[in-house]
């Protein structure tokens, strides 16, 4: 059984049109016009390329030449057929309609797994080796940077200062915490308002403004600082950066051969990726704080009134709508509703 | 297969240009949506499930589907990478990628510090990578290649950025320039070199025109917003949210309209002025308007389809794009000599695509 192929020669874009056969691992090539052998190969010294859509087989051989057969060679066949398995199964999957609906159906889900349970307890048992020593020197950093950047120095004066610290101090001894490894500190800031914020080595700061707002109501102060505190406790910061690292490797390497304008949608996929783990992440601190509150004997209504109070100052929106994608935190709205439900 | 008699391209080539004496072949696409969604499909199904290590295999699929699918005077191209080549690049990127991006967030200074290694890295991943990209493409079972040095590199993808951002960009489109004709000119088919003849001229026309469009761009924008500021007042929830909509639609739209106009022009140019040594000239016939329809056309469609549209959309713009680029081949096609050489390892290009360094034509 001979049929016709194209013979390239070796490091050369000379062609030559030739018939080929293969028997019992043996790949023989002749000349088309007159049948005259041109050489002779055992077809394990050869290249094969897998079976692929519509394309021509090509066969690499040995010293160079490439062996092109058209569409459909039963020769090809044969030769696939005795290389191994495993891409012709492959191409009669990505052929078959029926695996295509089962993949389109599995596709979604095999991704939700990856995004839902994968990637954040991958994160999780990550953040989970980081020593302390080393996010302790994070904090020390990155406030630096955050000094330079957008913090100022505090304008509260030294005795609430040290009314918050004490409230400060017992919270922690409260809840048993270390107190060594937290930290309270106070900055003014315009670009943040009425704000706090919590570094992964257990340093918690908190605005000039959220003070301002805070200081006659220390329930709802402490509140907030058992949610920032819960951010510490859990390894927030250290999850965020390896949920990051992984949903950008993601996006790269499952749609990273877009081009141009495409690209802004995977930019955009992996920001909602990141902001869904984030509006995670805080949920999980706030249910930290409304338990731990409870163990105090006080009510998670404490952080609802923080909330409203925060959301009046900021004129934050409540509205939960499409925006919610965008957003990383969880809309107010949602929050006091579950601190208020947590109450009861 | 000896081709003699000679072939009518769909496009109408100007012979009279030609230094050398070539007629015009056929360029021809033949990847179908069907047979390429199955492909896809299942790429990304084992990507996901092997947690991404069947993206090699994806990526050596997919470039096989398109390069070998794309037939020039009735011969294919070929994509030569092998799944392992890129596997062992990506491992390797992937922590490299991974060590930036921790020490980036654990340290903000030591991150300025690698990103300034970065930057000196960045001309010899250039040039790496596009030589990987050129030696894994064939055509005649001859390898294309590329010999751009570090130096050269610099100079263009470096230092001519950084001086034109201190002359308020008035250096820019010949910056520009200077990359494209680096790359086209240190592409090599065979023993072929490329030679392009492009004129600073052009780039700065299109930049200008391109500028012009920005702005009137973010003049609509401004506006819009203004008038969405003004309804805001009365509910501010709901106005919030839709301006924020409409302006990353006009932002999207806007944007692509000014690439494919750049893109449109320099590319045609580049053609135009390119060619390959004693072997081959080129003509490309993209215009604004059918590119922008296409590009628009292609991100509703990912919208709606929440993706599921992306192998029609990769099928369209390979479509596009050989149906509107023309190629006259001179008779002596048959005498071009491989000297590509060694084997290639695919590190270079996988770090340049994790930490986003892309270069292309136009």
């Amino acid at each position: 059984m001979a049929k016709f192929a194209t013979l390239y020669l070796a490091g050369h874009s000379k062609t030559r049109q030739v018939k080929a056969t293969f028997e019992q691992g043996m790949l023989s090539v002749f000349c088309a016009n007159d049948g005259e052998q041109i050489l002779t190969e055992d077809i394990s010294l050869c290249q094969v390329d897998s079976a692929l859509g519509n394309l021509p087989g090509e066969i690499k051989l040995p010293q160079g030449e490439l062996l092109v057969f058209p569409v459909g060679s039963e020769v090809m066949d044969d030769v696939r057929k005795s290389q191994t398995k495993a891409p012709l199964y492959l191409n009669f999957l990505e052929q078959n309609k029926l695996f295509w609906l089962i993949a389109l159906i599995l596709v979604p889900i095999s991704f939700y797994g990856l995004v839902q349970y994968v990637i954040p307890s991958l994160a999780m048992s990550f953040a989970k080796q980081i020593p302390y020593t080393i996010k302790a020197d994070i904090d020390e950093q990155v406030l630096v940077v955050y000094d330079k950047a957008m913090l100022d120095e505090t304008e509260i004066g030294e005795t609430t200062q040290q009314q918050i610290q004490v409230l400060w101090q017992d919270l922690l001894e409260d809840i048993y915490l270390d107190k060594q490894q937290f930290t309270l500190l106070f900055r003014k800031s315009d670009a943040l308002k009425a704000n706090a914020f919590a570094l992964p080595g257990g340093t918690i700061v908190v605005t000039d403004e959220l003070v301002n707002l805070l200081v006659s109501k220390p329930d709802a102060l402490e509140a907030i600082l058992l949610h920032e505190i819960a951010h510490v406790e859990l390894n927030h910061s250290m999850r965020v950066m390896a949920e990051s690292l992984g949903t950008t490797l993601l996006m790269t390497y499952f749609f990273g051969d877009l081009d141009g304008l495409v690209e802004v949608f995977s930019g955009m996929s992996v920001t909602l990726l990141q902001n869904n783990y984030s509006r995670d992440l805080e949920a999980n601190a706030d249910a930290y704080a409304f338990k731990k509150l409870k163990q105090l004997n006080k009510s998670p209504l404490a952080f609802a009134k923080a909330m409203t109070l925060l959301s009046e100052q900021t004129k934050d929106d409540k509205y939960d709508s499409l925006l919610k994608y965008f957003s990383t935190h969880p809309s107010t709205k949602s929050r006091i509703e579950k601190a208020e439900s947590s109450a009861h | 297969m000896e081709n003699t008699q000679e072939q009518t391209s769909e496009l109408n080539l100007a012979q009279e240009n030609a230094p050398i004496n070539t007629h015009p072949v056929d360029l021809k696409f033949h990847g179908k949506t069907g047979e390429f969604f199955g492909i896809w499909i299942v790429n990304i199904l084992l990507s996901i499930v092997t947690l991404g290590i069947y993206s090699a295999w994806a990526k050596v699929r997919t470039n096989r589907y398109f390069y070998g699918n794309t037939e020039l005077d009735q011969h294919s191209f070929s994509y030569l990478a092998t799944p392992l080549q890129i596997l062992k690049g990506r491992i390797i990127a992937v922590i490299l990628f991974g060590g930036y991006f921790i020490i980036n967030m654990i340290s903000p200074l030591a991150g300025l510090g690698v990103m300034a290694v970065l930057l000196f890295a960045s001309p010899w991943l250039i040039c790496a990578s596009l030589r990987f990209k050129m030696r894994m493409t064939s055509y005649r079972n001859v390898r294309f290649n590329f010999t751009g040095t570090y130096g050269d590199a610099f100079i263009n993808f470096i230092l001519l950025p950084i001086a034109s951002a201190f002359t308020l960009y008035l250096l820019m489109p010949y910056a520009l320039k200077r990359m494209d004709k680096f790359i086209v000119d240190n592409t090599y088919y065979g023993d072929r070199q490329f030679q392009s003849n492009l004129s600073a001229g052009i780039y700065y026309k299109v930049c200008l025109i391109a500028l012009v469009m920005i702005f009137a761009l973010m003049a609509i924008i401004f506006a819009v917003v203004g008038s969405a500021a003004v309804q805001a007042q009365a509910d501010p929830g709901a106005g919030f949210s839709m301006m924020t909509l409409v302006m990353f639609a006009l932002y999207l739209i806007g944007f692509s309209l000014i690439q494919a106009f750049y893109q449109a022009h320099i590319r045609n140019h580049i053609f135009a002025e390119t060619n390959l040594e004693d072997l081959a000239t080129f003509k490309s016939e993209f215009s604004f308007t059918s590119l922008a329809f296409l590009q628009v056309t292609n991100m509703l469609a990912l919208l709606c389809t929440l993706g599921l549209a992306y192998p029609w959309v990769k099928i369209r713009l390979a479509e596009y794009a050989v149906a509107r680029t023309g190629v006259n081949l001179a008779e002596n096609k048959e005498e071009i000599v491989d000297v590509a050489g060694e084997k290639q390892s695919a590190l270079s290009e996988e770090v340049a695509d994790v930490f986003d360094i892309d270069v292309a034509l136009g």
